[in-house]
Parts: C-alpha cells; structure tokens; sequence
C-alpha cells in the first residue's frame, strides 16, 4: 500500500437493513407516551398535598441555605422554628416562587413526610407575589461565583460528561 | 412516500397541540430512519441502537418547541444523534457489546492490501470527529448513505455549490488522517 492511494475510494460501506416503516411509527409513539406520562403539571393545577410538600420541603431547603450563610455567628444549636419566624413571610414566598420548580419531588417527598404541613401554608402559594427576596438574590450570586473549573471539577466528581450539558447550549 | 415540508411540522408542533402527535410522528416518519443509520454506523447492533434513537427522539420532543432554527431540522436532529451516540459509546466503553449485527465495510479493490478495515474503520470515525458540523454531516451521507447532492442540500438546507465544496475538503481530512495514523 502507498501513500497515492485513495484509501476512501477503495473501501464500501454496506448499510444495514432498515428496520421499516412501522419501526418509526412504533418508537415515535413510545416516546409520545413516555412523555406523555411525565408532562409537568402546572402549578396550579397540582394536587394541594403536593403544593403542601413542596412548600414544606422548599422552607426546610431554604432554612439549610440560610443556616449555612449564617454559619459565622457560632451558634452551635440551630432553633429551626426560631430562624424560620424570622424570615419574612414574603421573603420565604418569593424564594419558593422562584424556585419551586428546580426541585425534586422524591426529594421534596422524602423531606417532607415527617412535617406537618400547617393549613395556612397551602393557600399561599398560589397567592401573586411580587416581592424581590435579596437572600435569593445573594444565593444566585453565590452560584454565580462558582467558576468553570470548579464546575467542571464537580461533573468529574459526579461522573457526568460535559458533553451533555454543551449539548444544551444549541438546543 | 410525501412527507410534510418541516415548517408544517414545526407549526404543528408548536402552534397547535392537537397536531402535535402528527407532527412528531410525522418528523419521526421523516428523519427516523436516517438518524437509525447514522447511529447503527457507530453502534452496529440494533439493540443499542434503538435505545440510544429514542433517546435522541426524547430529546427532540422535548426541545422542538425551542428549536431555533439556526440550522435545518435535519441538522439539528442529526447533531443531537450524534453526541448522544457519542455519549453513549464513552458511557458503555467497559461493557462495550459483543452484538454486531454484521461487518459494514468491505474492501472493494482486492489486489491492494489494506490493514484491517475495523482500523480503518475507527480512523474514519475519529477523523469525522474532528471534522467541522457541516463537513462532518456532509461527508457521511454523501460517503456513507451515498445520497445525492441535491437531497442533502434540501436535508440541511445549505447550497449544493457549498456542499461539494464542504464534501470535498471534508474527504480530504479524512484520507490524510487515515494516512497519518498508518504513517503512509
């Protein structure tokens, strides 16, 4: 073999047989059905337990942030109930507003089923809120903060390609 | 068969939701078989391919209603079947399948001696890597799927012109990459 010659030129590509017609249609309704049976369901259209846990399980993350911004006032026994009636009501409503949605619902479900969801809680949410809560805000920036490197250093960590999240930017 | 032009699809898709069974099916009825080959070209067995093609239409179903319109639909649906092959392949690397349905390369010219195809085979898909988008879509089915200039231009919506411009340049990385990695 030499370099003149045309390597592509010598080689056939035999393409496999096609599964058919009725292949695609079959795949193409499986995944409508797959997505069909995870749509999101609107906020307001979701069953008022689930609104309750997600409240409940919203304030309890939304505590952990808090605790952990707050953790150089030394206080070594955290008073939940305290720190939480601190908070402004709207503070807590528009930080759950915001985010409600980036959060897992098994996750939500597991840290919710010991609470017990106060009654007031439920209503509220589907209440307008038009408040800009400066502690999400300063959890944003804080996101913000993180640089690509330790990002990428987390994705090593986790095992999760980048390629998948580039993948993201052209969708 | 006739197929919906892709604007159709993509307003049945996104305008009006009683169409938008008809509109993925029909985008699937379209493309599907396409992006089947493209993938099958990497994974060789229908197995995998059919769990990495629905995950590819998962994400399609899923992203449509944004597509940007940037690039053909085609295109587009050919990149997301790309990554997510190739993901695939880096994900399944240890347990790699032992299920090839058969060998897709064959020598034409038996009086030259050529190292194992599955080599050659390898070199090719790594060159494509490294190739740019429309390069990389263009050489593989013109190469592979051996279609006419005319239907790749209607399939990615670039000019014939440009697209054995892009073909040609595309087959000559290929070939001197081939030819680097066997130091000929």
């Amino acid at each position: 073999m030499n370099k003149d010659q045309d390597i592509l030129s010598k080689l056939k590509y035999q393409k496999p047989k096609s599964p058919g017609p009725e292949y695609f249609e079959q795949i193409a309704m499986t995944v409508i059905e797959l997505e069909s049976s995870n749509k999101t369901i609107p906020l307001f259209k979701r069953p008022v337990l689930y609104i309750g846990l997600s409240i409940a399980a919203s304030i309890v993350l939304f505590f952990g942030i808090y605790i952990g911004n707050s953790s150089e006032t030394g206080t070594d026994t955290i008073n939940v109930a305290q720190e939480l009636s601190e908070l402004e009501q709207d503070q807590v409503l528009a930080y759950i507003d915001k985010n409600i949605d980036d959060f897992d619902v098994e996750l939500i479900s597991e840290f919710a089923t010991d609470l017990e969801i106060h009654e007031d809680l439920i209503p509220v949410v589907t209440e307008e809120v038009e408040v800009t809560l400066n502690n999400a805000s300063s959890i944003d920036e804080k996101i913000d903060e993180i640089n690509s490197e330790e990002i990428l250093q987390y994705l090593k960590e986790q095992g999760i390609d980048p390629n998948d999240i580039e993948e993201l930017e052209f969708i | 068969m006739e197929h919906p032009e892709d604007h159709e699809i993509l307003d049945w898709f996104t305008q009006h939701a009683s169409l938008k069974e008809k509109a993925f099916t029909s985008l699937t009825s379209k493309y599907g078989e396409r992006l089947y080959f493209h993938i099958h070209r990497y994974l060789k067995n229908h197995e995998d391919t059919n769990d990495v093609l629905q995950n590819v239409l998962i994400k399609v179903y899923r992203n449509l209603d944004g597509f940007n319109q940037d690039s053909s639909l085609f295109t587009w649906m050919y990149r997301i079947a790309t990554n997510e092959t190739l993901n695939y392949i880096k994900a399944n690397k240890r347990h790699q399948s032992t299920s090839i349905d058969q060998g897709f390369f064959q020598i034409q010219d038996q009086t030259n001696e050529l190292p194992d195809v599955l080599l050659i085979e390898n070199y090719i898909n790594e060159a494509i890597a490294l190739l740019p988008e429309k390069q990389a879509v263009v050489f593989q089915l013109r190469y592979f799927d051996e279609l006419p200039f005319a239907e790749i231009s209607a399939l990615t919506s670039t000019s014939e012109g440009g697209l054995k411009a892009n073909y040609h340049i595309a087959r000559q990385k290929v070939e001197d990459f081939i030819k680097l990695k066997l130091n000929l």
